[in-house]
């Protein structure tokens, strides 16, 4: 019994040790080898400025519309007889590499894109409208790699959810709209931050869907760090941009974090 | 509940021939009742006999494939359950995880647009009515089961419906509670003059509770009636066997005692109306059989007695006092009067 645990956790404490102490060991030489001077020296860096502040906005706003867009999926998911097979074909995309999925983005909106070409020959547009390489795709882009997570957090919230409180609202009076205003919405709150939390910790992070809809000018942290690594070779830089980004990432997630807390314990125990 | 009425003026509801059908299952079996207002109803049957489905019905979350209802003249048909002045107890409850005691009764008073100033009112009346109103900021995992139970009771009727449906809203309470919340019912129902329809599969409740209780059995009414009638004279076996405790005997068993039932139909004896031993010599019918087991339940006891070896022992109630030095085991006579024994058709 005793050994068969250890046996099942020796593997992840291997794992978390080896992060805890590869990561540590990055954290430690941005700031011996470097020094705080390399921080000031990001920190006073215009271009850098501007890629932490796209990726803040950008980050935002894709965790804005993935909330937006999954919450009627997810309702529909929850009320629906043939949930199985919706919820497969909300999660397929996973099944496909995330390369490949950024790619059909780019073959939608380059400039002899398919919409462009579509929007040409109706005759709405003399010259095509830029839409690859700007942070709209980026956001298109993220939103659509992130939104199947939300879908499926806020799902799981209404399924946990007590048929009978949406009821019990109807009999005390509560039309559709006032009973998910009151009940449905409040209850599955949970879902919504917990999803939220998930796609604003992976936006700020991402690195395949800026770097290829986003392109070399309109970099997001994740790209800046990756150009660091790979094409200047500078990795106490890099290092320090990855402090930066965990810093920001903790910050943008921390009060959905606390509403969370409190929401939990308002909603515990029933 | 400003201006509550003495009389009831409102409630009455009228079930004519409901059918609800799941699949090949009847679940609601062309079922006929009457209620006149401000009636304490009871809806008795075992689990499964559909209440909960006949009472859906009445609450509008599921639609009759056929019959109709109406409360006070007006056909419910397929009207919203926001728009039919019912209230329900859910049997779970179905209190709101979110909003507090007092936030929880004032729900239906704020859907319906009443002032701030008279729901804080309201409410605390309600809250007063069910003895929470100490309780009103507390959270609804701070309460214990019985003070929850008074919650959905305060939400259901500061909203004074028509008709208050109650879903086996004690069956989950220990047996003291249940008592003391089976009085606190009763008194609320005198008291706000509300019609309510109390559903249970417990016999005991449904008869020390109701005016009137409907004894169901797979989703069709067996009877009507006060508990009196159900007791004293039930419209069928099930009826019979499902209310109080009964030795159903038809006209073979009865041969031996020199009783004859009337034609296609079953004696229903009941076990305080037998005697045994000296008590039973002055009874009409009587025969002699063995004590098989003897339980004392407080003042009384219980016998079961065999007349022979085939057949199904009877039931005996009589004064613990009168046992005297009988033991299981022992010879003694069996006897009964058929006059004071019901009859229901054999089937
Ligand atoms: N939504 C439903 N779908 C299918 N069968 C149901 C449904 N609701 C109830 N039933 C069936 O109908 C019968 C009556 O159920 P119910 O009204 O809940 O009984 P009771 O409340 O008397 O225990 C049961 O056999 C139950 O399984
Ligand atoms: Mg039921």
């Amino acid at each position: 019994m005793k050994a068969g645990r250890v046996a099942l956790f020796a593997p992840m404490a291997m794992l978390i040790a080896a992060f805890a102490v590869a990561i540590g060991g990055l954290i430690w030489g941005s700031f011996t080898k470097g020094g705080v001077g390399l921080y000031a020296d990001l920190l006073s860096d215009q271009v850098v400025l501007r890629v932490l502040w796209r990726t803040v906005w950008i980050s935002a706003l894709t965790t804005l519309f993935c909330v937006v867009l999954a919450y009627p999926l997810a309702l529909f998911l929850a009320r629906s007889k043939h949930r199985n097979l919706w919820l497969i074909l909300v999660i397929s995309p996973w099944l496909v590499s995330i390369v490949v999925r950024t790619f059909g983005w780019m073959v939608l909106l380059g400039n002899r894109g398919v919409v462009n070409m579509t929007l040409r020959d109706l005759g709405l547009i003399d010259a095509p409208i830029r839409m690859l390489f700007t942070p709209t795709a980026v956001l298109i882009g993220l939103t659509h790699v992130f939104l199947p997570f939300v879908v499926i957090a806020i799902l799981s919230s209404l399924l946990q959810q007590d048929r009978r409180l949406e009821e019990a609202s109807r009999i005390l009076g509560g039309t559709r709209w006032q009973t998910f205003r009151r009940v449905t919405l409040p209850l599955s709150m949970p879902g919504v931050i917990g999803g939220a939390s998930l796609v604003l910790l992976m936006a700020t992070g991402a690195i395949v869907t800026p770097l290829l809809l986003g392109g070399l000018r309109d970099r997001m942290l994740g790209t800046q760090i990756y150009t660091e690594i790979f094409q200047v070779f500078n990795f106490e830089r890099a290092t320090a941009m990855a402090v930066m980004l965990l810093v920001v990432a903790l910050v943008l997630v921390a009060p959905l974090r606390l509403l969370e807390a409190r929401i939990r314990q308002t909603q515990e125990g029933v | 509940m400003a201006g509550m009425p003495s009389a009831a003026t409102k409630g009455r509801l009228r079930l004519d021939r409901i059918t609800k059908t799941f699949g090949a299952l009847r679940a609601v079996d062309g079922v006929d009742l009457d209620i006149e207002a401000g009636e304490f109803i009871a809806f008795l049957g075992p689990s499964g006999c559909g209440k909960t489905t006949l009472l859906r019905i009445i609450a509008g979350f599921e639609a009759a494939d056929s019959g109709r209802a109406a409360l006070d003249g007006r056909e419910l048909g397929r009207l919203p359950p926001n728009r039919r002045d019912v209230g329900l107890v859910f049997q779970n409850l179905a209190l709101f995880p979110h909003l507090s005691v007092a936030q929880n009764v004032a729900f239906g008073l704020e859907l319906r647009g009443h002032a701030k100033e008279a729901i804080a009112q309201e409410v605390a009346q309600a809250l007063a009515l069910v003895e929470l109103g100490a309780l009103s900021g507390r959270r609804i995992q701070q309460l214990s089961g019985g003070q929850r139970q008074r919650v959905a009771l305060a939400r259901a009727l500061v909203l004074e419906p028509a008709v208050l449906l109650l879903d086996e809203p004690l069956s989950a309470l220990d047996l003291k509670l249940r008592r003391q919340l089976q009085q606190e019912l009763k008194a609320l129902q005198r008291r706000t003059r509300t019609t309510f329809i109390f559903v249970t599969h417990d016999q005991e409740e449904a008869l020390s509770m109701a005016d009137r209780v409907a004894v169901f059995n797979h989703g069709k009414l067996e009877q009507f009636g006060s508990p009196r009638d159900l007791y004293q004279r039930p419209a069928s076996r099930f009826v019979a066997d499902f209310v109080g405790e009964a030795n159903i005997r038809d006209a073979a068993q009865l041969a031996a005692f020199g009783v004859r039932p009337p034609p296609r139909s079953l004696l229903v004896i009941r076990p305080e109306d037998c005697a045994i031993g000296a008590a039973a010599t002055s009874l009409p019918a009587r025969r002699e059989g063995v004590i098989e087991t003897i339980d004392y339940i407080g003042p009384h006891a219980r016998l079961r007695i065999g007349l022979d070896e085939a057949a199904e022992p009877w039931v005996v109630l009589i004064h613990g006092g009168a046992v005297g030095d009988l033991a299981p085991g022992a010879r003694t006579v069996l006897g009964f009067d058929p006059a004071r024994a019901a009859s229901v058709p054999a089937q």
